[in-house]
């Protein structure tokens, strides 16, 4: 029976230092049309790697992608005409259901657009437990999108796991505040419901706040430092500064590719301005940049969440109270972004007097990062665009609104 | 670059351009005497940019801030049905400056028209390849034609759809939605209307009835029979 051993420097020990990272950057193939015969695939929708039902129509030199177009709609239910017909409190259960990841983050961008209507303002004490809830649900929503990415450059379910169980206990404290798992519905008007606090909400969010760096650690030693995963994310898919920003993107994307933009820093809403966080960026553009920006803003969102901790002693108790009749003045009309963790998550209201908004749209940042898939994913082989697929991290609900 | 720098620059450029302000919020009030800080009346603050432009002028207005201006990112285009026109607001946002912490919008004005996909107006796309898809959906969903857009075609909704739900006198289909029609083609391989497809289909139904009711007068009765069981 033969062996198979790993060569690697050092004579050809196995237990010897941790593999070398080879960081020499793969490129992609240079795609001439015309060169040979070209096939047009289907990539989905019923493909397990395009998380949902995303749609992909290839055109294929061999392996290379030479042109891929991006068709949605399979998971289109109106939300925006929906939102015609509920009031501007029922019609928050709709933007739960957009990106059900992270819903907090939809409801803060919905009830903050509301509030600018009414030109009412939630008392500090409110607003520090939604930053709380943002930062929380952005962790979570982070770990999918790093540990789902790893499953879609090969990792089994390893990551997978990981990052599913360790959002199972932000779930749980969700569940504490709202009753809720996935679609809360927790913001109002001025307020959040229900507005008391759970009794031991604190311990709970501390212990997750100190496991979550040696849980990042743990990412970092299973893929960042994986030789296999390094080949299948450095280098791959480079998206320059110039075209992120020309193709509107936002978030990790955008701040992957060396610009630090965050709405949490150039819009401060809510409580941000008083808060101490960082931006991240990475230079490089690639799928690891992404991934890797990641990671880094679990850590900068557990230190707001810590603040958020520490100001809840401090604040007056006061939770607000919601207005008897939400019924903006004719003819106001709002746009509010917040930083989503997949980008800037924007709502447009318009009111027209009635207790129902005249027009709700609804910025959905997975929506247009997709429009860089075909610029990043040209040349490249397919099994390379599943990982820069991943690495955008996108949802569908939010992209089919 | 503050907001009212933004605005003397876009009126120097000939666009009647606005400071819109709002009530100073997102600051947290840490001291003891929350009350008398809330009685107050909030101070106003700019909070951006507010420019009307025709349709006529929009690709020069989008140039104009993007070269002159540096608003690099569009972060979103919206369009809404004011009764006899559209309105498209788009926000622009200055990356790298935390002094202009707002949008600039710029508004553009379109007459509605007679024709079932509305007005045309010029396509954002050749200044910011990122609006391509936003137009699409707008199109799509509201119905408004971008020239010069590079594929301008339904987004959301599937090929064949007619109508623009987002239309306030768009009319919901209140029965089941043929999902058997979408992509229906006619012989000469061109895509069906909605119409269209379920007239063709009625057509076709109706021909296979007549078919079917000769073969039965024809056959014999345990034939018939056998296909009325299947039927």
């Amino acid at each position: 029976m033969r062996l198979l051993r790993f060569r690697g420097g050092g004579g050809g020990d196995v237990a010897t230092a941790p593999a070398p990272i080879d960081d020499e950057p793969r490129r992609p193939a240079p795609v001439q049309p015309g060169k040979s015969a070209l096939v047009k695939v289907n990539f989905g929708p019923h493909h397990p790697s395009t998380h949902g039902v995303l749609h992909l129509f290839l055109t294929l030199d061999g392996e290379i992608v030479v042109d891929c177009e991006v068709v949605f709609g399979y998971l289109h239910r109106a939300i925006e005409k929906l939102a015609e017909q509920r009031t501007y409190v029922g019609g928050q259960a709709l933007c739960d259901r957009l990106d059900y990841v992270s819903a907090m983050t939809n409801n803060h961008a919905w009830m903050l657009t509301v509030e600018r209507l009414l030109d009412i303002e939630p008392p500090p004490r409110v607003q520090v437990v939604r930053v709380m809830m943002d930062e929380l649900s952005r962790i979570a929503s982070h770990w999918i999108g790093t540990g789902v990415y790893g499953q879609d450059v090969g990792v089994l379910v390893t990551s997978v796991m990981w990052a599913f169980n360790w959002r199972e206990e932000i779930l749980d404290v969700f569940d504490d505040f709202c009753g809720q798992r996935m679609t809360y519905n927790y913001y109002r008007p001025g307020t959040v419901y229900p507005q008391r606090l759970p009794d031991d909400y604190e311990r709970k969010i501390r212990a997750i706040c100190d496991r979550t760096p040696g849980r990042v650690e743990q990412m970092h030693r299973f893929l960042t430092r994986n030789q296999i995963f390094r080949l299948r994310a450095v280098g791959v898919g480079v998206l320059s500064a110039d075209d992120a920003l020309s193709l509107s993107c936002t978030g990790p994307t955008l701040r992957g590719s060396g610009v630090a933009y965050d709405v949490r820093r150039a819009r401060p809403y809510a409580i941000y301005s008083d808060l101490d966080f960082d931006v991240i960026t990475r230079d490089a553009g690639d799928c690891m940049a992404r991934y890797e920006v990641r990671l880094d803003e679990i850590l900068q969102s557990r230190r707001i969440v810590l603040q958020c901790l520490d100001l809840l002693k401090e604040v007056s108790p006061d939770m607000g109270r919601e207005p008897k009749q939400v019924k903006p003045a004719a003819g106001r009309e709002a746009y509010v972004e917040v930083e989503g963790p997949k980008g800037a998550v924007g709502c447009y209201m318009k009111a027209n007097g009635t207790p129902n908004p005249e027009r709700m749209k609804w910025r959905s940042p997975s929506f247009i990062n997709l429009g860089a898939l075909p610029l990043m994913s040209r040349g490249w082989k397919i099994a390379d665009l599943i990982s820069i697929f991943g690495s955008i991290d996108i949802n569908m609900g939010e992209v089919d609104r | 670059m503050t907001p009212q720098a933004v605005a003397t620059a876009l009126r120097r450029l000939g666009m009647p351009a606005e400071v819109e302000s709002a009530p100073q919020r997102g600051r947290l009030h840490r001291d003891a005497d929350t009350d008398d800080a809330g009685a107050e009346a909030p101070a106003t603050a700019p909070v951006g940019v507010r420019c009307e432009v025709p349709p006529a002028q929009l690709l020069t207005a989008l140039r104009a801030a993007r070269d002159e201006l540096g608003f690099d990112l569009l972060s979103s285009i919206t369009a809404t049905d004011e009764g006899d026109h559209f309105a498209l607001l788009y926000h622009l946002v200055r990356v790298a400056d935390l002094e202009f912490n707002g949008f600039l919008l710029l508004v553009s004005r379109a007459l509605k028209d007679k024709h079932p996909d509305g007005p045309v107006v010029p396509s954002a796309v050749p200044v910011y390849s990122g609006a391509n898809l936003q137009e699409r959906e707008i199109f799509d969903l509201m119905g408004v034609r971008f020239r010069g857009h590079p594929k301008l075609t339904r987004v959301l909704t599937w090929t064949g759809f007619s109508g623009h739900p987002l239309r306030k006198d768009y009319e919901p289909v209140d029965e089941e939605i043929p999902w058997r029609l979408a992509g229906l083609r006619g012989p000469d391989g061109t895509l069906l209307s909605e119409e269209d497809a379920r007239r063709a289909e009625e057509e076709r139904d109706a021909w296979e009835l007549v078919d079917s009711d000769a073969s039965v007068a024809a056959a014999p009765h345990q034939q018939g029979g056998g296909g009325e069981e299947e039927r």
